[in-house]
């Protein structure tokens, strides 16, 4: 099958997409670090014997880029799935709402998967089973005054995804998203915390293998679950104290 | 998945893989390679690769430790004309499987998987059959080196050979091995035979490896080292050969417990002392006594015989152990073993086990290679240990021996200049490559590097 990884040069787009390669799927892979994205192409087409194209693309520029998704995916066939692992976040995204910050955010977290799932969307309600996944962030629970604009535009995508999942349902499209807590990945590196954080091989073979169930909003590690309900049922004079 | 500006420092303690030097240092880890070029400033740095060095080469020095894990994709593969691209930080456990797919394998690798091949160039590593295969060099075609100063710059043998000389076996003081092309040999086989031969002195055995060597796959020994006149010495020679017939796929992807510096200084306190070393090294020659001549074994286990035997390291826990490795001329051999045996007999340290095998190499700089015996000596680390390793530095530089540097802790600058002919050559040469010495760690501290 083919499956196009938006955003799959490192973290946790990297792991999926060497879970999909080592499970013998064919893959488009975008990413805006060209180095990288020829360096794992090499990689999982050497190591994994598949098909990789390779596009070096900054959704930040617009959605020309799909275009050339579109090309490569006819290339090697037809595709099966989009898997959304990308997204920013900013060290200044602390209420201070610069317009110009908001709405780089906003693009790349939001309107970006947004963009590229109603794209192929017609295309993947053709195949005869086919899955779009996005990936959201525990940081999108609930507000609070740091990561403000990144959140929102998580929380958003959520939002999208589940309404996709609603007027999907009952045709062969499946819409996950998957929910993350911490990861071992750059952007959690440092981070002092005693909650483990989560593999992200684990999670690509993770979303690998539910990749055609109908699994819906899947928090990874699962304990997330009980952690957001949790953050979620603090009364807000407690929450407003809340320093995290 | 998402992206920030910049690296991420997290103080980290990082531990010499003997023990013997402990640093919270600050670690980077780029997972990209635009953050592994914007990841300058004034602070020098080191690269890491799995950590696995005795000696404190991959932090120290008031440096910033680079980890290169994530820098581990294969960049191209030619079976054909026997090559293979990889990033610094690809472990030789996870390059395996793949060239052995094709018939092919890395003639020159230590003996445990995770160790990067980033790892491999910096030390100049050895592998089984030194005598026969070389050192890493051997297997570097060419290399690609990043420097603030100078940027990303590919060496070879035809473009900038000093550089790579200076580089291979340069203990990461030239700068940060990104990726490399290394040259493959065909494997031949999918196990390995190895038959045993039991010998009663240090002298026989040194004769037999250095016969052995030329024409098997690999020939080392394991003698008893605990310091009792009666046992001391005796041992076996294991003589490696490769058996013709298919690859065991399963075999190359069978599990094993990774053990790192911080894992294996976990145990508080030592199990080695001279009542358990003696007990170990009686039980395991009766057991191998008892054991057939000739013995077949998975290619990994061959190739990475210290992946599940990693108690071994364990159980020196925090206080750690000491490993004497030092490459004897082989005309200065005998006597060498002699004042070695009188050495340990009269200081009675808590020597754990001694193993050989035969070397041949060309000495320069600061690689260890030479011609003769390579001779590996385990010790809990003691006062008594500590004692008995200045004695034996004196020796080798007595014997005109060359001390492995990546082994070794605590070998003194002093005696690295008397041993290595070409000191002085290789910390002029690096002034003139990095004059701002950008690049630093304990090791080059501590050697006056």
């Amino acid at each position: 099958m083919i499956y196009a990884i938006i955003g799959a040069s490192a973290g946790v787009g990297r792991a999926l997409a060497t879970a999909f390669a080592a499970a013998g799927h064919d893959l488009v892979i975008v990413s805006s670090d060209e180095r990288d994205l020829r360096a794992l192409s090499s990689d999982l087409t050497i190591r994994h014997g598949r098909r990789v194209a390779a596009i070096a693309a900054d959704v930040n520029d617009g959605d020309g880029y799909l275009d050339r998704v579109a090309d490569a995916a006819g290339r090697l066939g037809a595709l099966d799935g989009m898997l959304f692992p990308l997204g920013a976040t900013a060290e200044d995204d602390d209420g201070r709402f610069d317009p110009s910050l908001v709405g780089a955010l906003n693009r790349v977290n939001y309107e970006a998967v947004v963009s590229a799932a109603t794209r192929f969307l017609p295309e993947l309600r053709e195949r005869p089973r086919a899955t779009l996944v996005a990936f959201g962030s525990v940081a999108a629970v609930r507000g609070r005054g740091r990561n403000v604009a990144y959140s929102a535009a998580k929380r958003a995508l959520q939002g999208f995804f589940e309404s996709l999942r609603h007027a999907c349902a009952g045709s062969r499209v499946r819409v996950q998203f998957y929910v993350l807590g911490y990861m071992e990945t750059e952007q959690a590196r440092g981070l002092q915390s005693r909650i483990p954080k989560g593999d992200p091989l684990a999670l690509g073979r993770r979303v690998c293998r539910d990749v055609h169930r109908d699994v819906g909003v899947v928090y990874y590690p699962r304990f997330w679950r009980l952690i957001a309900g949790g953050v979620r049922a603090v009364p807000w004079t407690m929450y407003k104290r809340m320093r995290f | 998945m998402t992206a920030r500006p910049g690296v991420r420092g997290v103080p980290t303690l990082l531990v010499s893989f003997d023990g013997g030097v402990r640093e919270r240092t600050v670690c980077h880890r780029p997972d990209r390679y635009r953050l592994l070029e914007s990841d300058v400033d004034s602070r020098a740095r080191i690269a890491r690769g799995g950590g696995y060095s005795y000696a404190a080469a991959s932090f120290g020095g008031g440096s910033v430790t680079v980890e290169m894990q994530r820098f581990n994709r294969i960049l191209g593969f030619d079976p054909a004309r026997r090559t293979i691209e990889v990033e610094a930080g690809m472990t030789l456990g996870e390059l395996l499987p793949v060239t052995a797919r094709a018939g092919l394998w890395l003639a020159v690798q230590p003996g445990y998987p995770t160790i990067t091949v980033g790892g491999c160039i910096a030390a100049n590593v050895h592998g089984k059959n030194p005598f026969r295969d070389g050192t890493f060099r051997s297997c570097v075609a060419d290399l690609t080196l990043f420097h603030p100063d100078h940027g990303f710059r590919r060496l070879s043998e035809t473009e900038g050979a000093s550089a790579l000389e200076l580089t291979c076996g340069g203990y990461g003081l030239t700068g940060i091995v990104v990726a490399a092309t290394l040259r493959l040999e065909p494997l031949g086989g999918g196990r390995v035979s190895v038959k045993r031969h039991a010998i009663g002195t240090l002298s026989e055995a040194a004769r037999m490896v250095q016969d052995l060597a030329g024409k098997s796959l690999f020939a080392y020994t394991w003698h008893d080292a605990t310091p009792r006149p009666r046992t001391f010495g005796r041992g076996y020679v294991y003589e490696g050969t490769l058996d013709p017939g298919g690859l065991d796929a399963g075999d190359l992807a069978a599990p094993y417990r990774v053990v790192t510096a911080a894992g294996r200084a976990r145990l508080p306190f030592s199990l080695w002392n001279t009542a358990s070393a003696r007990l170990f090294a009686s039980a395991y020659w009766h057991l191998e006594r008892h054991r057939p001549e000739v013995t077949s074994s998975g290619l990994f286990d061959a190739i990475f015989p210290f992946a599940r035997r990693s108690a071994y390291f364990r159980l020196f826990g925090r206080p750690g152990l000491v490993e004497y490795q030092v490459i004897v001329p082989f005309d200065r051999t005998e006597s060498f073993l002699a004042k070695l045996g009188r050495l340990i007999l009269s200081a009675s340290p808590p020597s754990v086990l001694l193993s050989m095998k035969a070397f041949a190499g060309e000495p320069g700089r600061l690689r260890f290679e030479a011609d003769g015996i390579c001779l590996t000596l385990n010790l809990e680390r003691s006062a008594t240990t500590l004692d008995l390793l200045a004695r034996l530095d004196e020796l080798s530089i007595e014997t005109a021996a060359l001390p492995n540097i990546i082994k070794d802790s605590r070998l003194p600058a002093r005696v690295v200049r008397a041993c290595y002919p070409e000191y002085e050559r290789f910390r002029r040469e690096l002034a003139v490559f990095d004059p701002p010495r950008r690049f630093r760690s304990d090791l080059s501290e501590r050697l006056g590097l």
